[in-house]
């Protein structure tokens, strides 16, 4: 009797034992959520503030973190340290925009001339993780000295009206003079940034040239489209009212432009300026990307573009403002624009909802609307359920 | 097919430092915790009885310690039984992400047979028809289950599943008189949800238990039994025709709030749960006296991963499991029987991110069931039983993902009384009516500035967990058995639940309906 009763429980001991060698058991984290406290320091690695103050840290910069899942977003300044800290943020991934205003004084003293509008950002490193397993300094570089541009793509609409079936000819790009002067848009370049969609390769290291299949120009040699402070002009795939084809669509019958591909079955709406192909490789109109894409506005002659492997490059220099949109907006590696032109990348949008990307308003002064450009799309752009060419749609 | 007297007929002598060393071993291999799975994926209805009446016929190893070795020891005969069964559950007393109301039905066939000197063998086959209506958001089949990870949409509809259940379990005699059983239950299922953006959800179950056994004579017997639970779920969002005409809002819950919002049409979720159960059942018999004592430790754990090309990893989550009971069954007289039940569960959820090593989420909950019952045979057809106890229960649960913190003290009263009678040889009738109170102390539920606007529906569905409530049951069964036809047997159970809470839920019930007819015939 006793024989059997232990063979059994040398079986049970034996499966046991077995059991817990085969089975992975995990312990639980002792660390918890939202109980732990996140330092980051600012610092600049161009030497601009070394040469200044013999320092590296950046105080008073403006941070602004946000939440890659929840959009919460947490704007603070750095002390005399360059320092922020943060409590009760949930563990993950967050964007992170910095930006240091460099003074035309501070300027001077180390060009020699009064330069404006020039501030420190971090060009890279625009994503960050917050792990409360990990809670050592996290260090954010401030790379590049950014000059803020007159000219700024406030909005782009791509991802094509709902209930209307496949309908998505109603896509534009708007532009929007946000200087005190008049700016002109002639000869200016749309062009859109290279990437092989089948693998996903693109140039996105690349950090002297845009590559680009496609690329158009607006009119004029000089001063005859002129663009005032704080008004919005867009430019349409298709200048014509697109409730007739799509009750859920908008009116772009008075658009200022539109992109009519004369070498296709595509229709020129007389009302509407035209602009000019300069390049663009496939399809019979103006094609962006409805979910993803990266659009650059760029100051530079179309005849003197470099032709290389297929496509056409625009140097960085020349380039006035550039915005990146991804379907998921959190898989930054999926970037094709430089990161030195735009940081982030705006996004989350479904083709044929409705939606669109717009750049959000930074401060409303006298009237005079100026939209926020830190050259990060994460942080500069919202998304908002319906479309508002010529305006805002906070306005 | 009426039992009234108890298996054992031989009393020998017991040995009671056995018994001593078995108890302490039982006690030491308490390691973890259990709301454990029954013994089949079949028809797994509720026990109207917790000791009493038909109940204490399970006092033995095949029951009590859901071991297969001991198939010789399970109830039904070498009859096929052919099982129709309905159950309906409505009311508003309900978590938000419970359905409005639900119904099954479902037709299963078993058979057993002795297919050798020691071998026998039972195998089960049945399909199931579930219809899940006004439910919102949640597309996980096993909602109720501790889950922070819920995954679903922003839509409140209907969703049916459609399942086919089998379950084989074959037991036999190795050397050493070692008895040893298998048991193996294959579930799969899809579910449909009848609004855009219509997710499909599959599910695939796969639970092997492999008992051990040993009877130290004819009347102490012992056994060790390893299960291993393996349920696949599956959720897919396709783009299709209508999908065009709508914006899908896809949700993944981390907690209870800040789920993650999604814009997009097309996504897949791929959850595998893995649980591991061991547990030993010791259990005495003699004519008036029996002993039945188990513990059971074990875990489960649940792997996320989303989008089917990705495999984006999302959670990771351990729910620990400890469970023991002692039994106990006397017979005072021929008219009077005693019985006691005394069962510990605690269950011990974590979850961290799947990237992290954070905790997001913990949940514990102990209980503890203590169980009196008295049966009086008033003549040698009609029995009483009568059954009360307790259940001193506790919910702690801490959402650091979303700032949330809920629990409460709980204490269960339960009475309820049956009555058993024989007719005649062929026809006998059973019923009872129960009554159930869960009082509730020291609630909480604190949240801090963190909640948006999912927080203010999903805040109902921890009410619902920390509400107390009251609960009227009612059954009724009938037995006929006629020799050239075969047995019928029909069981109809009735409960209504009223919360006690007169702000969160006034005026809210919850009723259950289940009714179910088996037929035995002798066909081998």
């Amino acid at each position: 009797m006793r024989n059997g009763i232990y063979l059994l429980l040398i079986i049970f001991g034996f499966l046991c034992a077995a059991c817990e060698k085969l089975v992975d058991i995990e312990e639980k984290p002792e660390v918890k959520d939202r109980e732990v406290t996140f330092t980051i320091q600012i610092v600049d690695s161009t030497g601009i503030l070394q040469n200044l103050y013999g320092t590296n840290n950046v105080a008073g910069a403006e941070v602004l973190i946000q939440s890659n899942l929840h959009n919460d977003q947490y704007s603070l300044e750095t002390d005399e340290n360059g320092i922020i800290t943060l409590s009760g943020l949930v563990t993950g991934e967050y964007i992170i925009g910095v930006s240091r205003d460099v003074t035309a004084e501070e300027m001077e003293e180390l060009y020699g001339e009064k330069l404006y509008q020039r501030s420190l950002v971090n060009s890279t490193n625009g994503l960050i993780e917050l792990r409360a397993d990990q809670t050592d300094t996290l260090k954010v570089p401030l790379d590049k000295l950014s000059v803020e541009s007159s000219l700024v793509i406030s909005e782009i609409y791509s991802s094509g009206p709902s209930g209307s079936g496949n309908y998505y000819h109603d896509k534009y790009i708007e532009i929007y003079n946000q200087s005190d002067e008049i700016q002109y848009l002639d000869g200016l370049i749309i062009a859109r940034v290279y990437s092989y969609s089948p693998t996903g390769f693109s140039y996105v290291d690349d950090p002297d040239y845009i590559h680009s299949n496609s690329i158009w120009k607006f009119p004029g040699s000089g001063t005859e489209y002129p663009i005032n402070p704080g008004q919005f002009v867009v430019c349409a795939e298709d200048g014509m009212d697109h409730r007739i084809n799509a009750p859920n669509s908008i009116d772009l019958s008075d658009a200022d432009f539109e992109f009519y591909k004369k070498d296709a079955s595509d229709v020129d709406y007389a009302n509407v300026k035209n602009m000019i192909m300069i390049y663009q490789t496939s399809g019979n109109d103006w094609l962006i990307g409805a979910k993803t894409d990266a659009l650059v506005l760029a100051d530079f002659d179309s005849d003197s573009l470099i032709w290389d492997d297929e496509l056409y490059l625009i140097p960085s220099s020349a380039v006035l403002d550039g915005v990146e949109y991804l379907y998921d907006p959190t898989e930054l590696e999926d970037k094709r624009l430089y990161p030195g032109i735009d940081a982030g990348a705006a996004g989350g949008i479904d083709i044929y909802t409705g939606k669109t990307f717009e750049r959000k308003i930074s401060s409303i002064e006298d009237g005079k609307v100026k939209l926020k450009d830190d050259n990060n799309s994460s942080l500069d752009f919202n998304v908002y359920s319906q479309p508002s060419p010529k305006t805002h749609n906070e306005l | 097919m009426f039992i009234h007297n108890l298996v054992p007929k031989h009393i020998m002598n017991f040995n009671k430092k056995i018994f001593r060393s078995l108890f302490a071993l039982i006690i030491s291999i308490i390691l973890l915790q259990s709301s454990f799975y029954a013994q089949s994926l079949l028809f797994d209805r509720d026990e109207f009885f917790n000791t009493i009446l038909m109940q204490k016929y399970k006092l033995n190893s095949y029951y009590v310690g859901n071991n297969p070795a001991f198939l010789d020891k399970e109830l039904s005969d070498e009859r096929l039984l052919i099982e129709s069964g309905f159950s309906n559950s409505q009311g508003n007393f309900k978590a938000f992400i419970a359905p409005g109301d639900q119904s099954d039905a479902q037709l299963n066939f078993t058979g057993k047979k002795k297919i050798s000197e020691h071998g026998i063998f039972k195998g089960s086959a049945g399909y199931q028809y579930e219809i899940r209506n006004n439910w919102n958001w949640i597309a996980n089949k096993n909602y109720e289950r501790a889950n922070p990870f819920l995954f679903g949409d922003s839509t409140t509809g209907s969703t049916r599943f459609n399942s086919i259940l089998l379950n084989a379990q074959y037991s036999t005699l190795l050397p050493m008189d070692i008895r040893i059983g298998v048991s193996l239950d294959y579930a799969v299922d899809e579910g449909f949800k009848k609004v855009t953006p219509k997710p499909i959800s599959s599910h695939r179950d796969l639970m092997l238990n492999v008992g051990l056994g040993y009877d130290i004579n004819d009347n102490n017997s012992i056994g060790a039994t390893f299960r291993y639970y393996d349920y696949n779920e599956e959720i897919n969002y396709e783009e299709d025709e209508s999908s065009l005409y709508d914006n899908s809002v896809i949700f993944k819950f981390t907690g209870y709030d800040y789920p993650s919002v999604y814009y997009i049409k097309t996504e897949q979720r791929l959850a595998v749960t893995n649980q591991y159960t061991a547990s030993i059942d010791f259990v005495h018999t003699t004519n008036s006296f029996i002993a039945a004592i188990s513990a059971a430790a074990g875990f489960d754990k649940q792997i996320l991963d989303d989008d089917s090309n990705e495999k984006d990893p999302q959670g990771f989550s351990k729910c620990d499991y400890v469970s023991a009971k002692i039994n106990l069954l006397y017979k005072l007289s021929d008219s009077f029987t005693t019985t006691f039940l005394y069962r510990y569960d605690n269950s011990s959820m974590w979850a961290r991110y799947a990237d992290y090593n954070v905790q997001i989420m913990e949940e514990q909950v102990p209980s503890h069931l203590f169980n009196l019952g008295l049966e009086y045979a008033i003549s040698r057809v009609i029995l009483l039983g009568i059954e009360g106890g307790m259940r001193i229960h506790n919910y702690d649960m801490n959402d650091y993902y979303s700032g949330i913190t809920a629990g409460y003290d709980g204490q269960e009263y339960f009475a309820g009384l049956g009555l058993e009678y024989q007719l005649s040889s062929h026809f006998s009738t059973a019923c009872g009516i129960s009554y159930n109170k869960n009082d509730l102390s020291d609630r909480v539920l604190e949240y801090g500035a963190v909640g948006n606007i999912f927080l203010e529906y999903r805040k109902s569905d921890l009410l619902y967990k920390i509400t107390p409530y009251s609960s009227y049951a009612a059954f009724i069964k009938a037995d006929l058995d006629v020799n050239q036809i075969g047995q019928i047997t029909i069981n109809i159970i009735y409960s209504k639940t009223d919360p006690q809470d007169e702000v969160v839920f006034e005026g809210f019930d919850k009723q259950n309906v289940s009714a179910w007819v088996q037929f035995r015939r002798q066909v081998y």
